[in-house]
C-alpha cells in the first residue's frame, strides 16, 4: 500500500464527502430547497451539539443502549445454547438449520405490532423484538459450525482419547469459533438496528423515538440531528462489539 | 442459506475467502451419518410445524392461551380463506407486490452497476467500499424520516426507502463476488489474450455470479422488509404493512395473523427456491 | 516396551450399495522393541487402514491386534500414538498448547502439561516457536510439531502416516534424517507408512512390502545397514539394489496376487 495510492483512496473520499457538503450547501442556500425539507448544514451541526448538552437526549441515549444490550445478552445466549444443542445430533442439527433459516427469512417485523399489544410501548417490546431478531442467525450460525467440524481434527480428538465434554469444549467450540463470531456480529448488528426500527414504530422513550417525535413535529433540523446521533450511536456500538468479536486466529 | 452460514454480505466476504484457503473437505460431525435421507429430514420439519400448530389450537382451545391475542390456526385457517375474497386485503397485497418489484428492481440496476464500478477499480474501491459497509450497519430506517420529508407521506417515500436498504445489499454482495474470483483466472484469460469484453463477461460475470445472485436475493429481501417497514409507518402508504398494523390494533388478531403468516410463506416459498436455483445454476463452483 | 502382534488381521468394508470390499487380509506382523518398520504398497493395499488398525483407531473384521497382554481395541496415546499426514494441528491452538493436548486430554494439571509440551517442543527444535500459531509455520514445522504432540505421551509405538506427504522433496530429505536421528535416539519403536520408495529404505529396521486388492503382506525386506543413519547412505550400493527392488515390487505392479508372508 504505497504512499500514493493511500493519497488516492483518501483523495476520492475526500471528493464524495465534498460532493456531499457543497450540494447540501448548495441546495439550502441558492439552490432553493426549502429548509423544511433539507436545513443547513450549519443549523444541523449546532443542533446536533446543543441535543448533546441535554440531560434528556443523555438519558434517551441510556435507554436505547440498554434496550440493545438486552436483547443482544438474550439473543446471544439463547442463539448458543439452541445451536449447541441441535448440534449434537446428524437430525437435530439438518432439521434445526432449515427452521432457524427460515426464522431468519421471516419477516419478523410484521409481528412488531402484535409484540407492542402483548408486551406495551415500554422498553420490553423493543427488547423482545431485537431478541428475536438476533436470534435467528446466532443459533443458525452456531448450529452450522458446530456441524461442520472438519473431520481430520475429531479424529485428532479420537485417537488421543479426548472425552466428549473435550470433544465438544476444546475442539469443536475451537473450530466454529469463527462462524460463530461472524453470527454475533451479524446478531449485534441485527440486533441494533431491530431496536431502532422498533423505536421509530412505536415507543414513549429512547433516541429513536425523540427522532419519530421530531419527525411528527416537523421539526426537520432536529430531525437531521438525532439521524446522525443515532447512527454515531449504533456506530460507536459496533465498532465495540467488532473488536471484542474478532476472530484472531482462523 | 448455504453451508457457508448466515451472511449479510459483510460477513460472507470473510466466511467464504477462509473458505478458499484451505481446500478440505468439511465433512459432517458424525462420520457415518451423512446418509440421512433428505426426505426424512423434510418429514420432520412437516411434522415440527404440524405438531407446533396442533400444541398451539389445543392450548387455545382449553383457554391455557387468551385467544383474543394470540388467535389460534383453526381461526387463522378462516381468516385465510376470507382474505383472498377481500378487496382491501388483495388491493394491499398488489400495492405491497408493486412497491417490492419497483424497488427491487431499481435497487438492483443500481446495486449492480455501483457494485461493478467498486469492485473492478483497486482504488475505488479501497476509497468507497469501507463506506458501504459501514451503510450496512447503521440502522438506514433513520433515513425513512427524512426521505418522507423530501417525498412527502406517501408511497414514494416508502419506495424510495426500500430501494435504499435494497441497492446496500446488492453493493456489498457484488464487491463480495468480483473479490472471489479466483486471480489465476485472469491470468490464463490474460495468457490467452482476452480482449476486456471478453474479460469481462466470460471471467468477471460468471466468477461473480454467485456474489450477485446472492446479492439479488438479499436485496429483494430487503426490498420486501423496506417497503412493509414503511407502510408500518406511513399508514398513507396503504399496504400488507398498514393492514396487519390495522387489524392487529383493532383486535382482528385472526386476520392480522392470517396476513402475516401467508407473507410469511411466500417468502420462505421465494427465498428457499431462490437457493434452489442459485445452487443449481452456481453448481460448477467448487465450494 | 511389550511386542506389538498383528495375527491374521482382515477389514472388510461394506460400501453404500451393499458391496462387500476388503481392504486388506492375511495380515501376520509383528513389531519388535525399539524397532523401525516402513509399510509401502500402492495405492489401495490398505496401508493406511492397517495402521488404524494398529493404533485402535479401526476395528479389524478379523484377526487381533496385541500388545503385550492386552487387545489394542481402542484409542490409547500412552500405548500407540499418531502422526497424521495432515499434520491436523488445531489453528485455534498456540504451538505449544498443540503439543500438549493428548496430555490434556488425559487430564493433566495445567502446569505439568505446559512443562512437559514444552519440553517435547525442544526435543523436535522448536522451542522459539511455542506461541505461534500453526499458521505461522511451515509444513516442516508443523510437522514437527505433530510428532512432539504424538511423542508428549510417551507412547510405546509411533505410528506415522505418510508424515511427509505434504511437503516437497528437499524438505522432506532433511526433516526425514533428522527425525530419524531424533527417534533413533530416543529408542522409539516406529511404524511409517510411505509411498516414497527412498523413505520407506532409509528409515527402517524392516520394510512391509503390501500388494492390493485386496491387500495382502507381499515380502517383507531387512535393511541391515547400521542406525542411525545419514544421507550419504543413500548414495550406497546396498541402498541402490534395494530400491531398484522395491521399484519392481511396487510400482511395477508385479504382485495381484501375493503369496501369504509371516513377518
Amino acid at each position: 500500500m504505497k504512499a500514493s495510492h493511500l493519497a488516492k483512496v483518501w483523495g476520492l473520499r475526500l471528493l464524495l464527502f465534498a460532493v456531499i457538503v457543497i450540494a447540501w450547501v448548495f441546495g439550502t442556500n441558492v439552490g432553493g430547497i426549502s429548509t423544511l425539507i433539507l436545513p443547513k448544514i450549519t443549523d444541523v451541526l449546532r443542533a446536533c451539539v446543543e441535543l448533546l448538552g441535554t440531560a434528556d437526549i443523555w438519558a434517551r441515549i441510556g435507554v436505547t443502549v440498554l434496550e440493545m444490550v438486552i436483547a443482544f445478552l438474550i439473543a446471544a445466549s439463547a442463539g448458543l445454547v439452541a445451536g449447541f444443542l441441535l448440534s449434537r445430533r446428524e437430525m437435530t442439527g439438518r432439521v434445526g438449520e432449515i427452521l432457524l433459516s427460515w426464522g431468519y427469512m421471516f419477516p419478523i417485523v410484521l409481528l412488531y405490532p402484535m409484540f407492542l399489544l402483548w408486551t406495551g410501548v415500554g422498553i420490553e417490546s423493543k427488547i423482545l423484538y431485537g431478541a428475536v431478531n438476533g436470534f435467528f442467525p446466532i443459533a443458525y450460525n452456531v448450529t452450522l459450525g458446530l456441524r461442520n467440524v472438519e473431520e481430520r481434527y475429531l479424529k485428532v480428538g479420537r485417537a488421543f482419547r479426548a472425552s466428549p465434554l473435550h470433544t465438544d469444549m476444546v475442539i469443536k467450540m475451537g473450530a466454529a469459533r469463527p462462524m460463530i463470531l461472524s453470527g454475533l456480529r451479524l446478531g449485534v448488528a441485527l440486533v441494533t438496528i431491530s431496536v431502532v426500527v422498533a423505536e421509530l414504530l412505536g415507543s414513549t422513550t429512547g433516541l429513536g423515538n425523540a427522532l419519530q417525535e421530531a419527525s411528527t413535529r416537523f421539526n426537520a433540523v432536529d430531525q437531521y440531528a438525532l439521524t446522525i446521533l443515532l447512527i454515531a450511536l449504533t456506530a460507536v456500538l459496533q465498532v465495540i462489539m467488532e473488536r471484542a468479536l474478532r476472530s484472531r486466529h482462523g | 442459506m448455504n453451508k457457508i452460514g448466515i451472511v449479510d454480505s459483510s460477513t460472507k466476504a470473510l466466511s467464504v475467502s477462509d473458505d478458499r484457503g484451505t481446500s478440505r473437505r468439511r465433512k459432517s460431525s458424525s462420520p457415518a451419518a451423512g446418509a440421512a435421507p433428505r426426505a426424512r429430514v423434510n418429514l420432520w420439519v412437516l411434522g415440527i410445524l404440524i405438531g407446533v400448530a396442533a400444541l398451539w389450537q389445543i392450548a387455545s382451545s382449553t383457554h391455557l392461551i387468551d385467544k383474543k391475542f394470540v388467535s389460534d390456526p383453526l381461526s387463522i385457517l378462516t381468516s385465510l380463506g376470507r382474505i383472498f375474497t377481500d378487496a382491501t386485503a388483495l388491493t394491499a397485497i398488489g400495492q405491497t407486490l408493486y412497491a417490492v418489484v419497483v424497488s427491487f428492481v431499481l435497487g438492483a440496476i443500481i446495486g449492480i452497476v455501483l457494485g461493478f464500478f467498486i469492485g473492478l477499480n483497486a482504488t475505488v474501491r479501497a476509497a468507497y467500499f469501507p463506506i458501504v459497509r459501514v451503510l450496512m450497519g447503521i440502522p438506514t430506517v433513520v433515513f425513512l424520516p427524512l426521505l418522507i420529508l423530501a417525498f412527502g407521506l406517501s408511497t414514494t417515500a416508502g419506495i424510495a426507502f426500500a430501494t435504499l436498504v435494497s441497492f446496500v445489499q446488492v453493493v456489498v454482495n457484488v464487491v463480495a463476488g468480483i473479490d472471489l474470483i479466483d486471480p489465476k483466472y485472469y491470468r490464463v484469460a490474460h495468457a490467452f489474450n482476452a480482449s476486456k469484453w471478453h474479460l469481462f463477461f466470460h471471467v468477471v460475470v460468471s466468477g461473480a455470479a454467485p456474489g450477485i445472485f446472492a446479492g439479488l436475493y438479499h436485496g429483494l429481501r430487503n426490498s420486501f422488509i423496506g417497503v412493509v417497514i414503511a407502510q408500518l409507518y406511513i399508514s398513507a402508504a396503504g399496504g400488507v404493512g398498514f393492514l396487519v398494523y390495522l387489524w392487529t390494533n383493532n383486535f382482528q388478531i385472526d386476520d392480522a395473523m392470517a396476513l402475516i403468516l401467508l407473507m410469511g410463506a411466500i417468502v420462505i416459498i421465494v427465498g428457499t427456491s431462490w437457493k434452489f436455483v442459485e445452487a443449481r445454476v452456481t453448481s460448477w463452483q467448487q465450494r | 516396551m511389550s511386542q506389538l502382534v498383528v495375527e491374521d488381521l482382515s477389514v472388510e468394508y461394506t460400501s453404500m450399495s451393499g458391496d462387500r470390499f476388503t481392504a486388506c487380509t492375511d495380515i501376520n506382523l509383528t513389531i519388535e522393541s525399539g524397532e523401525f518398520v516402513t509399510i509401502i504398497g500402492p495405492s489401495g493395499c490398505g496401508k493406511s487402514t492397517l495402521l488404524h488398525c494398529l493404533g485402535g483407531l479401526l476395528q479389524p473384521s478379523g484377526g487381533s491386534v496385541k500388545l503385550g497382554e492386552s487387545v489394542v481395541d481402542s484409542p490409547d496415546p500412552h500405548k500407540a500414538s499418531f502422526v497424521f499426514q495432515d499434520y491436523s494441528l488445531f489453528p485455534w491452538k498456540s504451538v505449544v498448547d498443540n503439543v500438549g493436548m493428548g496430555l490434556k486430554f488425559a487430564g493433566g494439571s495445567k502446569k505439568e502439561v505446559a512443562a512437559q509440551a514444552r519440553e517435547k517442543l525442544e526435543f523436535v527444535g522448536l522451542t522459539r516457536f511455542a506461541d505461534r500459531y500453526p499458521r505461522e509455520l511451515s509444513g516442516g514445522m508443523q510437522q514437527r510439531v505433530s510428532l512432539a504432540r504424538a511423542l508428549a505421551l510417551e507412547p510405546q509405538i509411533l505410528l506415522m502416516d505418510e508424515p511427509f506427504g505434504a511437503l516437497d522433496e528437499q524438505t522432506r530429505r532433511a526433516l526425514g534424517e533428522e527425525m530419524s536421528q531424533i527417534l533413533r535416539a530416543a529408542g522409539q519403536t516406529v511404524v511409517l507408512i510411505t509411498h516414497s520408495l527412498d523413505e520407506a529404505i532409509f528409515w527402517a529396521d524392516r520394510i512391509v512390502v503390501m500388494s492390493a486388492s485386496p491387500g495382502r503382506i507381499a515380502e517383507v525386506i531387512e535393511v541391515k545397514h547400521p542406525q542411525p543413519r545419514d544421507l550419504s547412505f543413500m548414495a550406497t550400493e546396498e541402498f541402490q539394489q534395494l530400491r531398484v527392488h522395491l521399484f519392481e515390487k511396487v510400482e511395477f505392479n508385479q504382485l495381484q496376487r501375493g503369496p501369504k508372508v509371516s513377518a
